[in-house]
């Protein structure tokens, strides 16, 4: 009986979605209502498989955050011309993350490799974010920021190998 | 390099025409669901933090319902009756005002009259009253009909909190509708459009209700320290029929303008409520919308009125009604265009922060 009236009235895929964010490391510091507030900020989508997401040039507006399905990820070689495969996006992972620092082109186009659902966050809801609920929005960009460092650790690492191969 | 997105300029304006068209041609018909949407948008906030505590949202919607009937019941046994019995004695008094104010021109008439020769005064007369005092009882006579034409908005009270329901039930839903509806490819411009739509609307009606409130409050101490009769409907008056810039205050001004200078008899009484209302516009301009426009996007002065006069224009005094948010999305929309258009176009192109060169360490 008490289940039969929890499901009538509490929303258990509102509630799913909490502990799917929740489950996220971009998110991972935030209290069950900051993360309440954040599922409010997002907009959901599903993409058909082969359905693109972006291209790569295209000009960046949102993160995405893939609840099922799998993204593919793909940059056109200069020399050649053609699409190479750099990365497949599990559920769980997140990308497209440059849109929520500054308006460039995206360096990598983004097609659904099968039917996936997604979550997006757009630059101005974590703008309001910000601006209403530190919180939340420091937390994220603390987490973003935490990241472009490691990736460009890493970067910094790969080209000191590459130039320390080139000069023996 | 992809190909890059064009924006669509001709599919653009032949459905933004096909919009206009339709909008022009059903707009009586749009107002329900215009008021519908108004009142869904400023209550969404409530609903939305009754589903951070994880319940349905039409349970959210419901309760509200349920708390907004109940206080309107209990408002009806205590301020409905003291607004009521305030309209009611402006509306019993007007025919004496009328007399009185008919009374006094006579009197003006009669002491200068007396100066024109005798053999002209009948025709003078005439003619004053041909000119001066038949248009102005004619028009103060169809104040309470002005009044009464805003009103029919009011006939809708059943079908716009019911129209409202089914906004604030869909709510975001709806949304994501849209935008599965969006070419994938587009998403992020169809977010970006919505974004820019919900602050320019959100923050013109959320401002819309602090100015209302503030001006009611404002109008009312005002004409309660000066004694002047059926205050709380005259601030009422001013305060609601500020949905339409300067028309509230204005409509006030007149208003408590006629009260005073029947209640009085002097011309100082219905000055002194003129001041207070040019005060209480100027404390808007000049000390609440500021503060507002902090949280909000400022319309110029001139974009306001140009807006107001397009929109009666157009479709008289509902035109009115809706001229400042139908700007707000029109501006939206330019500045989602633009924005397209220049970072597409790479008009802009993107700053080099100071420091970019350093290594990282």
């Amino acid at each position: 009986m008490l289940r039969f009236f929890k499901r009538l009235f509490f929303d258990e895929n509102f509630n799913q979605k909490k502990a799917f964010l929740k489950s996220l490391d971009l998110f991972k510091d935030l209290t069950s209502r900051e993360i309440g507030l954040l599922a409010q900020a997002l907009h959901s989508r599903t993409y058909h498989a082969g359905e693109t997401l972006f291209l790569e040039g295209d000009i960046g507006r949102a993160l995405f955050i893939l609840e099922s399905g799998k993204v593919e990820l793909s940059r056109r070689e200069e020399q050649t011309g053609k699409s190479r495969l750099i990365y497949t996006i599990e559920p769980g992972e997140f990308f497209g993350e440059m849109a929520l620092l500054e308006q460039l082109p995206r360096t990598a186009s983004a097609v659904a490799a099968e039917r996936s659902r997604l979550y997006l966050l757009y630059r101005s809801k974590l703008d309001n974010l910000l601006h209403y609920y530190p919180r939340v929005g420091v937390s994220i960009m603390s987490h973003l920021a935490q990241l472009l460092s490691a990736r460009l650790r890493r970067a910094s690492a790969l080209s000191a190998k590459a130039a320390d191969a080139v000069h023996g | 390099m992809a190909e890059r997105r064009r924006f669509p300029l001709v599919p653009g304006l032949l459905v933004t025409a096909v919009i206009c068209f339709l909008l022009y041609h059903m707009v009586r018909v749009l107002i329900p669901f215009a008021l519908g949407f108004a009142v869904a948008y400023v209550a969404n906030p409530i609903v939305s933090t009754f589903e951070l505590k994880g319940l349905r949202r039409w349970v959210s919607v419901a309760t509200l319902f349920l708390a907004v009937a109940g206080a309107f019941a209990l408002a009806a046994g205590g301020l409905t009756d003291l607004v009521t019995m305030q309209f009611s004695t402006l509306q019993s008094s007007a025919p004496k005002y009328l007399t009185d104010s008919k009374a006094m021109l006579e009197g003006f008439e009669a002491k200068h009259i007396r100066r024109i020769p005798a053999a002209y005064r009948g025709m003078v007369s005439k003619e004053v009253n041909a000119r001066l005092y038949d248009p102005l009882i004619d028009q103060v006579q169809k104040i309470p009909a002005y009044v009464l034409d805003l009103f029919p908005v009011l006939s809708m009270a059943l079908l716009v909190p019911f129209i409202t329901f089914f906004f604030l039930i869909d709510g975001p839903g709806a949304i994501d509708g849209f935008i599965q509806a969006c070419p994938s490819r587009y998403v992020e411009q169809a977010l970006h459009l919505i974004s820019e739509i919900d602050a320019s609307l959100g923050s013109y009606l959320r401002g819309l209700i602090i100015e209302a409130l503030a001006i009611t409050a404002a109008s009312f101490t005002g004409l309660l320290i000066m004694d002047v009769n059926q205050a709380l409907a005259i601030a009422v008056i001013a305060g609601v029929f500020n949905v339409v810039p300067y028309l509230g205050p204005a409509l006030g001004a007149v208003v408590g303008g006629l009260v005073a200078l029947f209640q009085y008899g002097t011309i100082w009484a219905p000055a002194k409520v003129l001041l207070l209302f040019a005060a209480v516009k100027f404390a808007d301009d000049w000390v609440l919308q500021p503060i507002i426009a902090k949280h909000s996007t400022h319309l110029h002065a001139l974009t306001l009125l140009a807006s107001l006069m397009v929109g009666e224009a157009l479709f008289g005094i509902i035109g009115m009604l809706f001229a400042v948010p139908v700007v707000c999305v029109l501006r939206a929309l330019i500045k989602v265009i633009w924005t397209w258009y220049s970072t597409e176009s790479r008009f802009r192109a993107p700053e080099l922060l100071d420091g970019a060169a350093l290594p990282y360490t």
